[in-house]
This record gives C-alpha cells, sequence and structure tokens, in this order.
C-alpha cells in the first residue's frame, strides 16, 4: 500500500525519509536521534507508545518485502527489522524512520535537505503463533467454555444442516476427529480452476487445525470442534506464491456449494481493496465473511479482515487479555473504524493436526474459526435470519473484560448464550 | 476509474516466461447492493474479452469466470490486460501475484 492510499485509510503512514547526500546535518544528529529539521515532522506512532510492547516485538524476527530499488532504502529496511519503532535516524545511510499524517508528509516533502519520502516496509511477523504438541484432555476446551458453546450444545445445537466455508492449507479428512466433517473439498491451479480428482490433504498443520476447530468431532470426551454438526467445504488455496485467482476459486465453488458462512484464516498487511467487492458480493449472496485481523500487533492490521464487510476477529488469552500479537488498527471511516470487530480465543488453542495428532496453537488465526463455527449454530437455531442478524447478534453479545482495551479488542468477547437470545 | 496493477512481475509458472501474464479482472459492480447473477458475469466476461480480442488481435491463453464473483482470471500479454483495463465494463485488473504468503 502507498503513502495516499495508508493516509487516507488510517490518517497516518511510516514513511523512510531519503535525505539529499550533501545536505548539512548538525553533529549533535551523529547517532539515532532525528535531525530536528525532519523530527518535527514526525508524528507519534502506535509502536512508540507502549514501551513493553515495543520490546516484546524487538525481540521477535520479521520478515520484510523489499519493493525499492534504492539500496540506501533497502539497508534502512534491514534496520527497520530490528526496530519497528515510531522515529530513527541512520546518519550513515542519510536515511530517517517515522510516521507522518498529511500535511506532515507534505512539510517534509518541501524541506530542503529531503530528497525524496517513500513508504516504510510493512513488517511482517513470520508465524508469531507459538505452537506446541499436546495431549488433548477430556471435556471442552478453555475457549469452547469461555464463549459458552458448551451451553448451546447442551440445547442441541451443534450447526447441523450448516455448511462452512474453510479456505485454507487444505485439511486432512482422515483425522479422527475430522472423520465425518467433511462436505467437499477442492484445490485450485493457478487460473482458479478446481483440479480434477483431489483427494484432502493439508499442505500444513495450518487448515487442519482451525478445520478441528471449526467442526471436530467429540472422541473420547475430548470436545474442541465447535459446530461438531456442521459440514465443512474445504479448499487448499494458499500454496506457489500466485493465490488471487485460487483463492477466488475458492470463493466462488463455495458460494456454489451454498455455504452460509466462510471462514478464512488469511490475509495480507495493508488496506488494499482488492478482495472489496468479492466481500461485498458474498455478503449480497448470503454468506457471512469471517476473516483473521492478522498477528502483527497494534497499529496494523490485514486484509480483507480488515474491511468493514467483514466480520474481523482478533485473539484473546485464557485471562481475558489481548495477546500482543492480535492485531488492532484505528480507521478513517464511519462504519467500522476500529478493527478487529471483536475478540475469540486466539492463545494455546488445541486442536487436531495432520497424522491424527493434536497441538497448540496461538494467533488469529486461531480464534477466527471460533466465530464463524458460533455464526454457524446460530445459523442452525435460527435458518431464516439474515447474516446480517447473525453479526449483529455476535455483536451485541459482547462484552470489555476490565483489563480490555476497546482499543485493542473493539467489541470484546462473545457470548454464546447472550448472541442467541438476540436473535 | 481503473485500478491499473498487473505490472510486468513475473509469476512463478512456465507462461510467464512466454511473456504472459496471470491475472485477475474485477468487473465493475451493479448500482445497489445486489449481486450481479452468475448468468450477468458470464455475459460481461465473454463480451470484455471479445473486445480485448478485437482491440488486440491477441487471444488470452486461459481464461476462468467466477460465475458467483463477478470476476474471472486471464493469462495473456500485457497488451491484452491493458485492453482489458480500458474497458468500462471493468473495475480493476489486478496481479495474480499478492506478493507474499496471505497465511496468517
Amino acid at each position: 500500500m502507498g503513502i495516499d492510499a495508508n493516509l487516507k485509510a488510517t490518517g497516518v503512514a511510516d514513511v523512510i525519509v531519503i535525505l539529499e547526500p550533501d545536505a548539512a546535518i548538525p553533529a549533535a544528529a551523529l547517532g539515532s536521534e532525528v535531525p530536528a529539521a525532519i523530527a518535527q515532522h514526525f508524528k507519534a506512532s502506535p509502536y512508540s507508545q507502549d514501551a513493553a510492547l515495543l520490546e516484546t516485538l524487538q525481540a521477535r524476527t520479521f520478515v520484510r518485502r523489499l519493493d525499492s530499488e534504492d539500496l540506501a532504502v533497502s539497508e534502512a529496511y534491514g534496520l527497520a527489522r530490528q526496530a519497528p519503532v515510531g522515529s530513527r535516524y541512520y546518519p550513515n545511510l542519510g536515511v530517517a524512520l517515522g510516521s507522518v499524517d498529511r500535511p506532515a508528509l507534505a512539510a517534509l516533502r518541501r524541506e530542503p535537505a529531503v530528497q525524496k519520502v517513500v513508504m516504510a516496509p510493512q513488517l511482517r511477523l513470520i508465524r508469531p503463533v507459538a505452537t506446541a504438541a499436546t495431549a488433548a484432555m477430556p471435556g471442552y476446551t478453555w475457549g469452547l467454555r469461555a464463549l459458552g458453546i458448551d451451553g448451546l450444545h447442551d440445547q442441541g445445537l451443534t450447526g447441523r444442516g450448516v455448511r462452512i466455508g474453510h479456505l485454507d492449507t487444505g485439511i486432512d479428512a482422515s483425522h479422527p476427529a475430522l472423520a465425518d466433517v467433511l462436505h467437499d473439498y477442492a484445490e485450485f491451479d493457478l487460473l482458479g480452476n478446481r483440479a480434477v480428482g483431489a483427494s484432502p490433504r493439508d499442505s500444513a498443520e495450518h487448515g487442519t487445525h482451525t478445520a478441528g476447530t471449526l467442526a471436530a468431532q467429540p472422541i473420547d470426551g475430548i470436545r474442541f470442534g465447535v459446530a461438531p454438526g456442521a459440514r465443512l467445504v474445504s479448499a487448499m488455496v494458499i500454496e506457489h506464491g500466485n493465490v488471487l485467482a485460487r483463492i477466488l476459486g475458492g470463493m466462488n465453488w463455495m458460494v456454489g456449494q451454498n455455504v452460509r458462512v466462510l471462514s478464512m484464516s488469511l490475509g495480507l498487511v495493508g488496506v488494499e481493496d482488492t478482495f472489496l467487492a468479492i466481500s461485498q458480493i458474498l455478503r449480497a449472496r448470503g454468506v457471512l465473511p469471517v476473516f483473521a485481523v492478522g498477528n502483527d500487533g497494534p497499529g496494523r492490521s490485514r486484509y480483507p479482515g480488515n474491511y468493514a464487510e467483514a466480520l474481523s476477529v482478533g485473539a484473546a488469552d485464557s485471562n481475558s487479555q489481548v495477546p500482543d500479537f492480535s492485531s488492532s488498527q484505528l480507521f478513517k471511516r464511519a462504519q467500522d473504524a476500529i478493527v478487529p470487530d471483536l475478540v475469540g480465543p486466539g492463545v494455546d488453542v488445541v486442536s487436531c493436526v495432520p497424522g491424527g495428532g493434536y497441538k497448540q496453537m496461538s494467533g488469529t488465526s486461531m480464534a477466527t474459526p471460533h466465530i464463524a463455527g458460533l455464526a454457524a449454530l446460530l445459523m442452525e437455531a435460527k435458518p431464516d435470519a439474515s447474516i446480517d442478524a447473525i453479526e449483529a447478534a455476535i455483536f451485541g453479545s459482547c462484552a470489555l473484560p476490565p483489563d480490555m482495551l476497546a482499543s485493542r479488542a473493539n467489541r470484546g468477547f462473545p457470548n454464546a448464550a447472550k448472541a442467541l437470545s438476540l436473535l | 476509474m481503473a485500478t491499473r496493477r498487473t505490472g510486468n512481475k513475473p509469476d512463478n509458472t512456465a507462461s510467464a516466461h512466454a511473456g504472459l501474464i496471470d491475472a485477475v479482472v474485477f468487473l465493475r459492480p451493479l448500482a445497489g447492493a445486489a449481486a450481479p447473477s452468475p448468468e450477468l458475469t458470464d455475459a460481461t466476461a465473454t463480451a470484455v474479452l471479445s473486445q480485448a480480442v478485437t482491440a488486440t488481435g491477441l487471444q488470452p491463453e486461459a481464461t476462468t469466470v467466477f460465475s458467483h464473483l463477478h470476476a474471472f482470471s486471464v493469462r495473456a500479454p500485457q497488451t491484452f490486460l491493458d485492453a482489458l483495463e480500458a474497458s468500462e465494463e471493468v473495475a480493476q485488473v489486478q496481479s495474480n501475484d499478492l506478493g507474499s504468503t496471505p497465511l496468517i
């Protein structure tokens, strides 16, 4: 996303300021202090407001995408990997990093010492999700209990008759917990054509884990599937890099399979409108898009989860805290200015993995199928309810625990019984 | 106005090395909240592709229409994609390569 698009969406943009080679920088500026002529234009960045969060983020590994041919910018990108800060100066490179609003951007570009201003890298956390092999324990997982899913199961609601779309890395349908949950499975070529004869499989663990949270059957009293009576329409869509046509191929196929909710734990950093019209069409066709907001921390989010048209899901832990990896962002728009819309269980989530085992994983990817599964339970209970009504009931059931900030969790954590009562 | 996003960035396909680009074409939405019918999408995609063939004298190597989503994918030379983008019926032409894995 470019500077203009970022300013339009959020009001601020992280930029790299490249100074003129012969710019006269006072000796006092040598070091990491941003020259005053530049610093006066920088605004507070979300990253600079929480020292503890900064330390946590800095301890992690980031990857970057190099879009620039400029060596100095490239080297700054490398430095930025180590320090996602509000502002910083690299005198040996002649560049500074900082956040600007639109007036500040214009002022910076007028500064004689400034050669050009370019968009700063959009940092991507590499798999911030923690994973750990685990022995699944009998009973409901903490996430299902916290949402009150056990109460809806007690009323006989399991998602029966509801098809859930599941776009991910695939699914190991031979896992005992997933033996009967698959309605159909598909893979797609690079232009979005359905591959002939594809058998269910998972190219990683991600898809099987999210599928388990959506609809796993109880086995030996182990219960981590939110909607075990629902059936999954599952597609592998994200291998080999060129994914847009395959994701659309999967969505298109799922609409034809009459899914009522689409759970998608995928997204890209920024606010491109690539999936905007598609998200609007999904809603118009009666499909509720439930998308993960991302694992990039505060001040960042991923599309399509950050569209107002999506039900976007962040993560919470068992202590009603929003983990620092869970994305959140404030947008300049009248509708749904804060993303995510709500948070769901996304830390130490137990579900199934290929090969018959179980793992704990953490991430907004894990929170998303909890909410999509809840939507399926409500759709079974009220089959004539529109997706807008289902979404409104889930939103209306949310509450913010005392220590949970609205800026991080928006409406807060849903309650299944209350959501049902609102329909 | 259409947003041009196709570029010449090569895809990891054999066709990319032959000068062909994989892209997705988003057709212009209907006014209001209604979703276009699959039949309308099929007809519009066919018409838009036909116009581009006439304008360029080129044929796309392959296309896939997403009837439920008012969009289609195409593998074709840049010139052909430029002609598609110029169509009044086209809202956006987007590279099939989103730049990184979307796995969260």
